[in-house]
């Protein structure tokens, strides 16, 4: 019956538009290439005795390389009915991020058609929630501040009930940033099927329904991951005399799997959120709840703020992130301050350097391998073409 | 769960064809926070990328002219009545000589017809329109009000338009 009704649904949309000439048919190639090198200084990496023993030899320098080519085929047809494919390639020598941000081919693979009556994705690409968020990774400079790539060069303890909020993310979008949660397993761009509505008075909505966490690229059927999410959002996007105004609020919701007739718990979570920009300045931060996605006992939330500025081809940013796992009182806490600045030196050209300042603090002690306290450094390059 | 699924669909359903107001663009949809990053700094390659099949929209500069071939066209069809002095279709520029219609004796016109711009925009060509009127044995320059000038504009941009469509229905 569900089936049903989804392919009338998307048969209906795609359909209504009556079959005319295709034109103005356009392939481009595009894509991007970031080189970053960071330096790490925390309890953990490289450090001996640090309850985490493969980063006790770990170099404290790293360089990461993230390449990607796309490719978009997109047309018009004389009705206004806009179509077309995006196919975002990794070229990466090899990627770390493969299970749970992108896959091993590919990043986005998806088809969309959109036309005055909203936007329509099909396959792999990021959800609604994501997409139509509000948080400091709106405006923040660098790699996207407490939303940023300060993980690729940081360690998460070890301790097995270990559970982090590290980014302003709710569960499915946390996937694909370096999650801390080691029981979620999930793919940010799970194949999936979204609307976007038009943007009207400003406001705009949009909805995923993804039937599988876990299902990326083609596959079999499987009993791991989360099963029948969905997830949306409205945004708001103004201005008033002068003064920008964007905010959002997105939320998920999901059932469990069942894996092994081990139950997990239900997928869930809301999240708020506003920037404020005035004369180059933006003022922002954003507020989520993960509901009892971690377990019915189990509260975790996490809120940001941050402050940007930017002026033509410069671009500098302060952002803040606090998060909480509280499981009956025992509470794992997560804190980054993250400061960083780019330059576009060309359009597709920046240059850019961060530096943050986190600290991983575990409910179960204060011994080495609960805790993590430490500073990253990050310098790089982002080449868009 | 399926009360939500089948509200989801529904609207899905409703909502074709039914709003007109505020288009999603291809180019402003939303977009993951990363993409949205990089797309700030901007392109090495430009707004659309490599283009490697196909015309950038309206973006038409075939035919060896160095502007919107459409409205050039345009603009030659429908001054073509006057005697042209000079048209240079990497500059965009047309010029017309003195004409006076024979109809209307003691007064002639003149018209320069510049062509800004590469795509075919409303505001893509500007006309601009002089009048000299007869005083005995020489000529006396004469004010033109600018609505003139708006009228030719918008009869060329109808020409460009009546060209583009045809050439895709090709």
């Amino acid at each position: 019956m569900k089936k049903l009704l989804l392919s009338t649904a998307i048969v209906g949309a795609v359909a209504f538009a009556p079959a005319s000439q295709a034109a103005d048919l356009q392939v481009n190639v595009g894509g991007f290439l970031d080189f970053q090198a960071g330096y790490v200084s925390d309890d953990i990496v490289g450090e001996e005795n640090s309850g985490v023993a493969a980063q006790n030899d770990a170099n404290e320098i790293n360089f990461n390389n993230d390449t990607e080519v796309s490719v978009s085929v997109t047309g018009k047809a004389d009705n206004g009915l806009e179509y077309g494919a995006v196919i975002e390639l990794e070229a990466d020598i090899a990627n770390s991020d493969d299970s749970a941000d992108n896959g091993g081919n590919a990043d986005k693979t998806y088809l969309f058609a959109q036309g005055g009556w909203g936007r329509v994705e099909l396959g792999g690409n990021t959800g609604a929630e994501e997409a139509l968020s509000v948080n400091t990774s709106t405006f923040a400079s660098a790699t996207g501040g407490v939303d940023g790539d300060f993980y690729h060069y940081s360690a998460t303890p070890a301790s097995p009930t270990t559970r982090f909020l590290t980014a302003p993310d709710l569960a499915l979008a946390d996937a694909g940033n370096g999650s801390a949660i080691s029981t979620f397993t999930g793919n940010e761009d799970a194949t999936k099927v979204t609307y976007y509505s038009p943007r009207v008075s400003g406001f705009q909505a949009g909805i995923s329904y993804i039937p599988n966490t876990d299902s990326v690229g083609t596959n079999y059927p499987q009993e791991v991951g989360y099963e029948n999410i969905f997830t949306g959002g409205v945004n708001y996007a103004g201005d008033f005399s002068g003064v920008g105004v964007k905010a959002a609020v997105t939320a998920i919701r999901g059932g469990d799997s069942e894996k092994d007739s081990v139950q997990t718990q239900d997928l869930e979570g809301w999240d708020v959120g506003a920037n404020l920009t005035y004369a180059g300045f933006t003022l922002g931060g954003s507020y989520g709840d993960w509901g009892d996605t971690l377990g019915v006992a189990v509260d975790a939330d996490y809120y940001d703020i941050g402050l940007g500025y930017e002026s033509g081809p410069y671009s500098a940013s302060v952002t803040y992130l606090s998060s909480e796992v509280n499981s009956a009182g025992s509470k794992d806490e997560f804190d980054n301050l993250v400061i960083g600045a780019d330059y576009a030196l060309a359009p597709g050209l920046v240059p850019y350097a961060e530096v943050s300042f986190f600290e991983y603090n575990d409910a179960t002690g204060t011994g080495v391998a609960n805790d993590n306290d430490g500073t990253v450094f990050i310098v790089g390059s982002q080449l868009t073409f | 769960m399926k009360k939500l699924f089948i509200t989801a669909s529904l609207l899905l359903v409703a909502a074709c064809g039914a709003i007109e107001e505020g288009e999603v663009d291809a180019k402003n949809f939303p977009k993951d926070h990363e993409d949205s990053r990089r797309e700030r700094k901007g392109k090495l390659t430009g707004e659309d990328g490599l283009n490697v099949f196909g015309k950038e929209k309206d973006n038409d500069k075939s035919g060896g002219v160095g502007v919107n071939s459409f409205l050039w066209r345009a603009t030659l069809d429908t001054i073509g009545f006057m005697p042209i002095l000079t048209a240079d279709p990497f500059g965009g520029v047309i010029t017309t000589d003195w004409y006076e219609d024979p109809a209307a004796q003691g007064e002639r016109f003149k018209i320069n017809a510049l062509i800004l711009d590469s795509k075919l925009r409303s505001d893509g060509v500007k006309v601009t329109v002089f009048k000299q009127l007869r005083e005995g044995d020489s000529w006396r320059d004469a004010p033109v009000s600018a609505e003139t000038g708006r009228a030719m504009e918008d009869k060329i941009l109808t020409r460009a338009r009546e060209l583009r469509v045809s050439q895709l229905g090709r």
